[in-house]
């Protein structure tokens, strides 16, 4: 997928910001808002598949949803495929959404629970005149195939599934619209370890079928590193760290990585574990630390680092981080 | 920071692991092809079906229905305001008297009518025998379950329409749009129904309304203050259904906002508004019957239940001495309100699996 990388960037952030209100004076003033996404910046090639990890509750899914555009961004810019989508209406986003879908982590809310296997793929193909409709069927029958699922689901309704067959049909749909981009949102964490590895695989098997663009969101580590290209690590709403994934687990740079990448398990019990722990919780996004966010836990923190806000820049080629560390 | 390679080597062994998983269907088989689960509608006829209640109260509705709509096409013998004039009596007379040694007969026909056949007792003419006007009892049940139960279906499907249409706008836009649709619902619950069903009463007397016509209008009027309940159980479905994963997806595909509503969130408030819509028919039935008893509904000679009943009050000895003139439509009246409270139930049973018992 390296050949890629030269092309032009399918997906390209600069600087996304996502703000919920929580409170709000009597004018309909916003007094105080929870900042779920932060200055983030990143660019995604076609063929790509970028993984983004963090703790629950840094921001992940909401950067997700408002690359989808399934959120309004509050500040920053989204590129798709050369266009700056930030302020596209509803409407215009309506023709968009065939070249960008998304796969949920809950395979049992994401399906609704009234319509069989073959409503939930045929509706979008044809909402969106995928093919011409006498020809739905067929072409929905093929994509169940290329999925893993039998013909006979066809007539099945969600509740009949498994898990991971419900995550199949989940990425039969969106896939059932061609898109260019999917963000797949925790899609193996609801499911058991042996059913993620046929997932993943099944991804793997799609994207380069298809030439798929991935945003993999997911906080299990061996995952992220098995299926990405590039990573992002995420701290409290922004990007801590971003390069490709050879660069970022040979030579993690941010101490947020270190201590993310040394809490991955190992299956050897002959060697030892270094791990490094993070004292205390991950802060509310809703009263942020001042100055750098991971001042709290950091086990290198200094003074400056409780006062200035550390710069997101190139360290290596394509090694992104913002660390007040790394510039001495 | 020179941890050189020091993390990779944990995460290349389960990826290895990953990668050596075939992505095979074998073992994502759940059930053999020949074996077929229920739909979701299936399940709920089972659960149904299974409550003895609920098939006597579906049997009851049904049977009314029958009764109601194929009847007057069987037994044709009465019509709804026809009344009875009485059977025709020819009697033959012979009178022999002699004139002049010469003796004459006559034979003298008398046809002789009782007059109207009023509070006639049951018998092989009238099943139920006749009310006061010589009408027959069983065939105006007929007509008369005809007009109560079409009337209540059609405030009950207009009340349902109204409910899901605001309902299903308040919940899924909310905001300023809820907020308005919401005060004209508790506006309207506010309101009296009664005494306002009274003045219209009156002021359909003085506008001179055909007395068939009367209770559309009022009808009308009772579904006008009647869908913000339903209103009310479609918003609060859709505000939690909204918030599923599967309208999220659905908003990722770019479905229209009334392909989202209609087909995405309605089919899933469903159950509830069929519970709520066979429950309201009963109590729709009771307040036609209770309009028509005062006097406001259908009036005479036309039929209903309820202003069959309300021929008792004109007569209090009707009252004492002919149950079989007000007491069938009385029955009708709880076999109807008792059917579909009980087939409401049962639905409402059926459809909630965590009821089961």
């Amino acid at each position: 997928m390296a050949d890629h990388m030269n092309d032009a960037p399918i997906l390209e952030v600069r600087n996304l910001r996502k703000a919920f209100p929580i409170k709000k004076s009597l004018m309909g003033k916003v007094e105080q808002e929870l900042i779920a996404v932060d200055n983030v910046s990143f660019e995604l090639h076609p063929g790509e598949t970028l993984g983004i990890v963090g703790e629950s509750g840094c921001g992940k899914t909401t950067m997700g949803r408002t690359i989808l555009k399934l959120h309004p961004a509050s500040g920053g810019q989204i590129i798709f495929d050369g266009k700056d989508i930030t302020n596209y209406k509803n409407s215009q986003m309506r023709s968009l959404r065939t070249e960008m879908q998304i796969i949920f982590q809950d395979p049992y809310s994401s399906l609704p629970p009234r319509a069989t296997v073959g409503d939930i793929l045929s509706e979008p193909v044809r909402v969106h005149k995928i093919v011409p409709p006498f020809e739905v069927k067929n072409y929905v029958l093929k994509l169940m195939e290329q999925c893993g699922l039998r013909d006979y689901y066809y007539e099945r309704y969600p509740h009949e599934f498994s898990g991971g067959q419900r995550q199949r049909i989940c990425i039969a749909r969106a896939l059932s619209v061609n898109p260019k981009l999917v963000v797949c949102d925790e899609p193996v964490s609801a499911l058991d370890v042996s059913i993620q590895a046929q997932i993943i695989n099944l991804l793997k098997k799609l994207q380069k079928e298809r030439g798929l663009t991935y945003l993999f969101i997911s906080h299990d580590l061996s995952v992220v590193k098995f299926i990405s290209d590039k990573i992002g690590v995420m701290y409290l709403g922004s990007m801590v760290e971003f390069g490709n994934k050879k660069d970022i687990f040979s030579n993690p740079l941010h101490p947020y990585t270190q201590a993310l990448f040394s809490a991955i398990p190992n299956p050897d019990p002959d060697k030892k574990m270094e791990r490094i722990v993070l004292k205390g919780d991950i802060p509310s996004p809703a009263n942020p630390p001042k100055g750098c966010r991971f001042h709290t836990r950091c086990p290198h923190a200094t003074e400056r680092c409780k006062t200035d806000v550390p710069v997101y820049r190139e360290y290596e080629p394509g090694h992104f981080a913002a660390c007040h560390l790394l510039d001495t | 920071m020179s941890q050189s390679n020091k993390y990779p080597a944990q995460t290349e062994a389960v990826a290895e692991e990953l990668l050596k998983t075939p992505d095979t269907l074998e073992d994502t088989e759940p059930l053999d092809k020949n074996v077929r689960l229920m739909s979701p509608g299936r399940m709920v006829m089972r659960r149904f079906f299974r409550s003895k209640l609920s098939v006597v109260g579906l049997v009851m509705v049904v049977g009314l229905f029958i009764f109601c709509w194929l009847g007057p096409l069987v037994y044709t013998a009465w019509g709804e305001t026809q009344q009875d004039e009485g059977k025709l009596e020819i009697t033959q007379q012979e009178v022999t008297f002699t004139v002049d040694g010469e003796e004459y007969t006559f034979i003298q026909v008398v046809e002789t009518g009782k007059g109207v056949n009023s509070l006639a007792k049951p018998d092989g003419r009238h099943f139920l025998g006749t009310d006061k006007y010589g009408r027959d009892v069983f065939t105006r049940l007929m007509y008369g379950g005809r007009i109560s139960l079409m009337v209540s279906f059609i405030a009950v499907f207009a009340i349902t329409l109204f409910g899901i249409v605001f309902g299903g706008i308040a919940g899924y836009f909310g905001g300023v749009v809820d907020n308005v649709i919401m005060r004209v619902c508790d506006v309207l619950m506010c309101l009296p129904g009664f005494p306002i069903l009274l003045i219209i009463g009156t002021l359909l007397d003085a506008a001179d309304v055909e007395s068939q016509h009367r209770i559309y209008y009022l009808m009308a009027y009772l579904t006008l203050f009647s869908w913000p309940g339903t209103a009310r159980l479609v918003r609060g479905q859709i505000l939690s259904l909204r918030e599923q994963e599967y309208m999220v997806a659905a908003e990722a595909m770019g479905y229209s906002v009334p392909r989202k509503i209609f087909k995405h969130l309605i089919p899933n408030v469903m159950p509830q508004l069929i519970v709520s819509m066979t429950l309201s028919l009963g109590s729709m039935i009771l307040y036609e019957a209770s309009l028509s008893y005062l006097n406001m509904g259908v009036r005479a000679p036309y039929a209903a239940w309820g202003t069959m009943i309300n021929i008792v009050a004109e007569d209090p000895n009707i009252l004492k001495n002919y149950f079989n003139v007000w007491g069938p439509p009385g029955i009708c009246i709880i076999i109807a309100v008792l059917g579909f409270n009980f087939v409401g139930d049962g639905l409402r049973d059926a459809l909630d699996p965590k009821m089961r018992r």
